[in-house]
């Protein structure tokens, strides 16, 4: 696999929307190749602090907002001149019946809709480092207002199994967090040296994370990283010579 | 690969094809009829490898699908029982068990879903396959569930052990064990060897653990032991609690300490120890007298070949005693 290859793929790949064989593809690529692991890492950011975003409720009126408008619009067509309803059938052939108005919103609709359920699935690789940057609170505003979230029916097994993961992985994110600042806290009484060679072996561990594949692989990389952390935090001097 | 190893390679296949020819179809449970009302199918198989021109040396079961349960016994073949628990018979063959023996000697078998292609979506709580492998005793094995139960039993060589969700039983093993999981819990008994236990939310429990190192680590479980006398015993959590009888050996090293989580250790015999202890919260040692850095120090018995025992919580209570 090129790099190129790997840069059209990537975000398919942390979706988890890879056939298992392509998958392979990538990750093996991502093991040699230290430019598209930081690509991926990016991607992964962002895909991460879109996932963290609060859900946002429509107001109640949104709707009805939308309707009267859409009845409005309705009621005034009809009420045209058999003229201007025929200039209007001719003319929809040649352009999209939504308004750009309503083609805005269908769009933002799908766009956001799709970020949820990607969300709850969260299949993919999540980046590692800093994770306390991660915890700053997501901006709670967003410039328009989303239509209610899309509810996926029909989720097969390997849709919960990766669920799954997703929600594995949530969880050893959350302890590392944790762990990480209880460790911190330990290291800032450790000479510089020390306290330095403790950050890189942490950000090596967190690097096996991100190119350990998802299952049995990537859960023993998260113990080897948590395990570390926790003698970290019990005043261990775990840092490597 | 060599030519000899191809040889050896289209032996093992051939035995694990010839027995996956003997394998039963799809049957109805209980005989045709349905037990519970849905119509579910049950499939039950059995599979056997005989050793080929190496004896079997390691086994890997990682089922993702339900439990998993390894026994050794005075044999040198792998026998290998699977159920498979489908709503439907066009869901059961999207259950598939693969068993890969390898010519040095490794089997590996997994379990796995199929792609859905142009089925019904299954909910997953609604299939499960169910494995029970029996090996010879000197096999080293490895086994992974993710909400199913792991257990394994009867054991010299050690053995390798993952769960997500599920617990994972360890009994009568011997040699290096190693578990991890996140929520499952992990009972130990019976172990004589080195042994490390790694759990986030899952409680470790241990009776009669003997060998070089125990090392046990958990995040927000909590850590039970019993008659535990390995010559190095550490363990640690974060939030859970730990309640501990063990015995010293000569020269060894305890240390138990929590960050968040309640502490209470108890050694028994006679031992000959030198004790540290201290607690953010409540100390409970008799004799105990903290000093300017919050350790009190504690000696048992002759000197010379004292094991060095440490117990703190940093800010949960500490209590430390003799068993009577």
């Amino acid at each position: 696999m090129t790099c190129r290859e790997l840069t059209e793929l990537v975000v398919a790949y942390l979706d988890g929307e890879l056939p298992p064989e392509r998958a392979t593809e990538c990750r093996g690529h991502l093991r040699v190749c230290a430019a598209c692991r930081s690509l991926a890492d990016q991607h992964a950011r962002l895909r991460d602090a879109l996932v963290e975003l609060p859900a946002v409720e429509p107001p109640p009126a949104l709707w009805a907002q939308i309707n009267a408008r859409l009845g409005a619009e309705e009621i005034a067509a009809s009420e045209r001149p058999a003229w201007r309803r025929a200039l209007a059938r001719w003319a929809s052939g040649l352009r999209p019946i939504a308004t750009p108005a309503a083609l805005a919103l269908s769009a933002g609709a799908v766009a956001l809709g799709v970020v949820h359920l990607r969300g709850s699935s969260g299949t993919g690789t999540a980046a590692l480092t800093d994770v306390a940057a991660r915890a700053t609170p997501a901006p709670t505003s967003v410039p328009v207002e989303p239509p209610p979230v899309v509810v996926a029916v029909g989720r097969d097994a390997l849709d919960e199994a990766a669920d799954r993961d997703g929600a594995a992985d949530a969880r050893f994110r959350a302890v590392t967090a944790d762990l990480l600042a209880l460790a911190r806290a330990e290291a800032a009484a450790w000479p510089a040296s020390r306290a330095k060679r403790f950050a890189r072996d942490v950000e090596r561990r967190e690097q096996a994370v991100l190119a350990a594949a998802p299952g049995r692989d990537r859960e023993r990389a998260w113990h080897e990283l948590t395990s570390f952390l926790e003698r970290a935090a019990l005043g261990e001097q775990v840092a490597s010579r | 690969m060599t030519a000899a190893g191809a040889m050896t390679a289209a032996r093992w296949l051939a035995v694990v094809g010839l027995a996956l020819g003997a394998l039963g179809g799809p049957a109805r449970a209980d005989d045709g009829t349905d037990d519970d009302g849905d119509g579910a199918v049950v499939e039950h198989a059995q599979l056997v490898i005989a050793p080929g021109a190496r004896p079997i040396g390691a086994v890997s079961v990682d089922n993702p699908l339900g439990d998993v349960t390894i026994v050794g016994y005075d044999g040198d073949s792998v026998s290998v029982e699977t159920v498979k628990h489908a709503p439907d018979a066009r869901t059961l063959e999207r259950l598939r068990v693969t068993v890969v023996p390898a010519p040095d000697g490794a089997v590996r078998l997994s379990t796995a879903v199929l792609a859905r292609g142009d089925r019904p979506p299954v909910a997953l709580a609604s299939v499960r396959i169910d494995v029970t492998v029996r090996v010879p005793h000197a096999v080293a094995v490895s086994g992974r569930v993710v909400a199913g139960r792991l257990a394994v039993s009867n054991l010299d060589a050690g053995a390798e052990l993952d769960a997500s969700a599920g617990p994972i039983s360890v009994r009568n093993v011997a040699g290096a064990v190693s578990a991890r999981s996140l929520a499952g819990s992990q009972r130990f008994e019976e172990v004589f060897g080195s042994l490390d236990s790694h759990a986030i939310d899952g409680d470790l429990a241990f009776d009669t653990v003997r060998g070089a190192r125990l090392r046990a680590q958990a995040y927000a479980g909590r850590v039970d032991g019993r008659r535990v006398a390995s010559r190095e015993v550490v363990i640690t959590t974060v939030d859970g609690d730990v309640a501990l009888e063990a015995t010293t050996q000569a020269g060894g090293r305890l240390s138990v300490a929590s960050v968040r989580g309640d502490v209470a250790v108890t050694l028994a015999g006679e031992p000959q120890a030198r004790v540290r202890v201290r607690a953010g919260g409540t100390l409970r040692a008799p004799g105990a007298s903290p000093g300017e850095d919050g350790w009190s120090e504690l000696g048992f018995g002759a000197q010379r070949q004292a094991a060095a025992v440490r117990v703190s919580s940093r800010f949960g209570d500490v209590s430390f005693g003799l068993l009577q």
